[in-house]
């Protein structure tokens, strides 16, 4: 739950996710409210979905579903039993696709909901380029992982610290740009990832010269209790870099397990959609809940979105 | 720490090769490296073990190759792709 100061306004976060940035703006006020809502943008908006929380995507039918209707569900009464991504077996491991790939080609990506997602060219300090997602929370920025945006025990001499710019393409399709692109070099992190490379608080924030979001429109982003999460199908859209060249992919499926401050899921991704929205749909307008940022063996996993976490998007949007 | 070099059938580098990893000990982050211009790349891992990694780039065939990372050496590898046009036109050469 967000903290506010006597004002009401969200008090800034201390510790771990004390906000940082690779440049200095004067700090700004936030909302009140505990989960911002989305915004479809300008023009045409995909406002069906599935009654079971996924997205409507012709020719694909959500693991979830294909569950209900096929397979008894079998669900541990402990979840806590489920392996920890952290401790996870050193046996033969899994890919970050797990078995049959359940992804599907979005190419109506000129179109709200796809078009909030972001393929990211990320140009880092020693001026090697990655790939990655982002997703607009407002008008001028975008949520994605912490080491998209710093990079952080890489090994290699002088490419940690903030990287020098990031290209946006939101919507891309390929070679299809139905947004342009503009490329950020203003970031925000916390000191969680670049002091302490702490999984827990791999997130960050890219802010954009233009007001794209304006246009692209953006997602809603909350903070929920355990068995919200639990309860929840969760949704994946990114640009995978296993996939042809700046094309995007989602996949859906119910949240494994939750930790304090990560939320697990066997959803396909791969290299590319680090820093994607792990999101949840409620009446047809679409949450995040969660920051895509690690493969793994057993799930795949991503930064949630607690309280402080919670305040610094608030803070990063305005 | 992994150095590399991605080349096509007949040696020459491919840039913009898109490297990944696609399984490993433990958690890595689910980001993608590009190859430079002269088709190389240096990643570093998370820690020790066994690790593949996915090499792609558009007009080849997907390819997947396997690491041993020790603490302190660094791996080499060269990936050599295969152009999809080539490995048609293999095809259509074979005998019905």
């Amino acid at each position: 739950m967000a903290t506010h100061d006597s004002q009401g306004v969200p008090e800034v976060p201390t510790g771990l996710d004390a906000p940082v940035a690779n440049i200095t703006e004067a700090a700004s006020a936030g909302s009140e409210t505990r989960e911002t809502k989305p915004d479809d943008g300008e023009g045409r908006s995909q406002r069906l979905t599935n009654t079971d929380g996924a997205e409507k995507v012709e020719g694909y039918e959500s693991p979830s579903q294909r569950q209900r209707e096929t397979l008894e569900l079998s669900v541990p009464a402990d979840l806590d039993s489920l392996p920890d991504i952290a401790t996870a077996s050193y046996g033969a491991p899994e890919e970050t696709v797990h078995g049959t790939d359940d992804r599907v080609q979005i190419t109506n990506t000129a179109d709200y909901p796809w078009r909030a997602h972001a393929s990211l060219l990320i140009v880092a300090a020693d001026n090697s380029r990655w790939l990655g997602t982002g997703w607009f929370i407002g008008v001028h920025t975008l949520m994605t992982a912490g080491h998209v945006v710093y990079i952080k025990n890489s090994g290699v001499a002088g490419r940690d610290g903030f990287v020098k710019s990031i290209q946006v393409m939101p919507g891309r399709d390929g070679t299809k740009l139905p947004y342009g692109t503009a490329t950020s070099t203003n970031f925000r992190t916390v000191t969680g990832w670049t002091d302490n490379g702490s999984e827990e608080y791999d997130y960050g924030a890219i802010i954009t010269p233009t007001d794209l979001g304006a246009t692209t429109g953006w997602f809603g982003f909350g903070v929920y209790d355990d068995a919200t999460l639990l309860a929840s199908v969760g949704n994946i859209s990114g640009y995978p870099g296993d996939k042809p060249s700046g094309t995007q992919w989602y996949a859906s499926r119910t949240i494994a397990s939750v930790s304090a401050r990560k939320v697990y899921y066997d959803i396909d991704t791969a290299g590319g959609q680090s820093g994607s929205a792990v999101y949840r749909i409620v009446n047809g307008d679409r949450f995040a809940f969660a920051v895509h940022a690690y493969g793994g063996a057993v799930t795949n996993s991503g930064t949630r979105v607690v309280g402080p976490v919670y305040n610094n998007m608030l803070a990063w949007r305005a | 720490m992994i150095q590399g070099e991605v080349v096509d059938a007949s040696g020459r580098p491919v840039p913009n090769a898109r490297v990944m990893v696609l399984t490993g000990p433990g958690s890595f982050p689910d980001i993608a490296l590009l190859t430079d211009d002269e088709g190389r790349f240096t990643l570093g891992l998370p820690g020790r073990g066994g690790y593949e990694l996915g090499v792609q780039a558009d007009g080849y065939e997907p390819s997947r190759v396997a690491v041993q990372v020790h603490s302190e050496r660094t791996a080499t590898v060269q990936v050599q792709l295969t152009d999809l046009g080539q490995q048609f036109h293999q095809r259509r050469s074979d005998p019905c």
